[in-house]
């Protein structure tokens, strides 16, 4: 079985931005619902039904070829620090990491597939890819599905489909989201009307850290909310539409700043490197302020092109649960800040000053309309 | 967990179960003794509405209730959920309350998603029973429309073909009314 600190030296691919096309969309992840009929859902369950049932889901998720030698552990035995370690790093959920006994979560190796035991559902699958490939997720995790289903009696339902515990979920048990870097948008102040246009849509768009428009590190998701009426195939054409929209606009967005108001992003972006370069008491909220900066930097050609896969390992180092994993004890928060502040330091030290090629003139800047909301 | 009639800790819990149809009341000892539930004989739980707390009910007589109101303190036979616990949850008990509330959850699915029936993926053991399932839910529809339209001759055909096919298929379809 794979162990937790082999998990923690390997990161996978899509958490540090390998994809060449993850400038703006950095993941794509599905999520299935799953449960056994006649089964209590997990919420409803006492917890010696919760108990009685685990083995016999853990043992055929862990059968799964794809989840050869998996890290696999049942929640009471990982110390809080794990459990926070695992929700940064999107292999858990926040409820998942709150239960104990009963439940529990395997990740395979490359942890691109991960599925969470007795969470809100008896089984919900998951796989993660970097940059736009939701179809490609899908894929993967329909195999792991379609393994289980041979095994595992489904609750399924000839009007309603695959049953789960929230009426929310009925249907395909299919959640499709992605993560969006979008500072373009949120500096020329368009990130309002874009959420607004795809909220119209039926997909819900949330930041990542933070809450509402004034997301940290200008990082959102975008995912879907209807799951009954429609196939996995129709939820994820749109999804993906919609994405392929709003990284259309938040592209135009960038071009348009630096048309506009170059004065003004080349200030941003120095200023974030010479602060990230030489801070050393720095908290969460400015941290991800500026790292998105210097990523947003890295695509408009200041930084080095491969700073975004720096920015992304960087995004995930820097938070409270793998800080203080690093420091293999609990921190107070300021002593996370030091910490926080000396890995950046230490990483960012050799990344070259921006250069700042898209000053040529002094230009005026004008104030044009919006780009028109994305529309399927 | 609270009384169903007061804010007392209930203590006493009663569960009903008459032509499979399960029912269940959490009390309080107070509200227990005044409803009637220690007395083994006197006391029966309201067909679909309880017969408790009504102030006109006479104590320690039996109650059948026939309306079908939102206060239903059914329970699904699989896991004794009411269905009034998923105002307070957010979640069902189990994959049976599905079955079981089939009316009540269909009601509150309204604007949630796109649509009201499953047209995604099927488990492959599944899938033989599934499009039967939907090829005659597509054949009675047939018969009803052309019933609407006095079409009668294609509501005769369409009925021999769910003849037909449920001949050939172990699943047995509700017989369609004559037109």
């Amino acid at each position: 079985m794979m162990r937790f600190s082999t998990l923690m030296k390997h990161p996978a691919d899509w958490m540090t931005g390998t994809d060449a096309d993850s400038a703006i969309v950095l993941t794509s992840r599905i999520r299935l619902a799953r449960n056994i009929a006649g089964a209590p859902f997990p919420g409803w369950a006492r917890k010696e039904e919760r108990v009685a049932i685990l083995p016999t889901l853990r043992e055929q998720v862990e059968a799964i070829p794809e989840m050869k030698d998996a890290f696999s552990h049942q929640l009471n035995e990982l110390s809080s620090i794990q459990k926070q370690v695992l929700v940064e790093r999107h292999l858990i959920s926040r409820e998942q990491a709150a239960r104990g006994e009963g439940s529990a979560t395997v990740v395979n190796r490359n942890q691109t597939l991960s599925v969470m035991i007795n969470e809100e559902d008896h089984l919900r699958l998951q796989s993660i890819r970097s940059g736009l490939h939701l179809r490609e997720a899908y894929e993967l995790i329909a195999k792991l599905d379609s393994e289980l289903e041979k095994v595992l009696p489904y609750a399924f339902d000839h009007e309603l489909g695959y049953l789960t515990a929230c009426p929310t979920n009925v249907g395909t048990g299919l959640r499709a989201s992605a993560m969006l870097h979008l500072p373009g948008l949120v500096i020329s102040d368009h990130i309002g009307q874009v959420i607004q246009a795809v909220a119209k849509l039926g997909l819900a768009v949330r930041g990542i850290f933070g809450e509402g428009t004034e997301s940290l590190g200008h990082l959102f998701q975008i995912s879907n909310q209807s799951t009954l009426g429609e196939s996995e195939d129709d939820i994820i054409s749109r999804l993906e539409r919609v994405i392929q929209r709003v990284r259309e606009q938040e592209r135009s967005a960038r071009i348009k700043l630096i048309e506009d108001d170059p004065q003004m992003i080349a200030d941003k972006i120095s200023r974030a490197f010479g602060l990230l370069r030489y801070a050393y008491v720095i908290d969460s909220k400015e941290a991800l302020t500026h790292l998105s900066l210097i990523r947003l930097g890295s695509d408009m050609g200041c930084f080095p092109r491969d700073s975004i896969k720096l920015c992304d390992s960087l995004l995930m180092d820097i938070e409270p649960a793998h800080l203080q994993h690093r420091a293999e004890r609990k921190l107070s928060p300021e002593e996370r800040d030091t910490m926080r502040a000396e890995i950046i330091r230490s990483r960012l030290q050799n990344l070259p000053s921006p250069v700042i090629n898209f000053i040529t003139d002094r230009s005026s800047s004008s104030n044009t309309p919006p780009d028109s909301p994305p529309q399927t | 967990m609270q009384c169903d009639h007061c804010d007392n800790k209930a203590t006493v819990f009663y569960t009903q179960i008459i032509d499979g149809i399960s029912k269940k009341a959490s009390l309080c000892e107070p509200c227990a003794n005044k409803q009637g539930v220690t007395d083994p004989d006197g006391f029966l739980l309201g067909k679909d509405t309880p017969a408790l707390g009504k102030p006109s009910a006479p104590k320690s007589i039996p109650q059948l209730e026939t309306s079908m109101g939102k206060e239903s303190t059914r329970c699904c036979p699989g896991c004794g959920f009411a269905f009034h616990d998923l105002k307070k949850t957010g979640r069902l008990g189990c994959s049976q309350c599905y079955e079981f509330f089939r009316k009540e959850i269909k009601n509150n699915l309204g604007g949630m998603h796109k649509g009201t029936s499953h047209t995604g993926r099927v488990p492959e053991g599944m899938l033989k029973a599934f499009e039967q399932r939907q090829h005659l839910e597509q054949l009675q529809l047939g018969i009803n429309e052309a019933i609407d339209s006095e079409d009668y001759e294609k509501a005769a055909a369409l009925r021999d073909q769910i003849s037909k096919f449920s001949a050939d298929t172990p699943e047995q379809p509700e017989h369609p009314d004559q037109p």
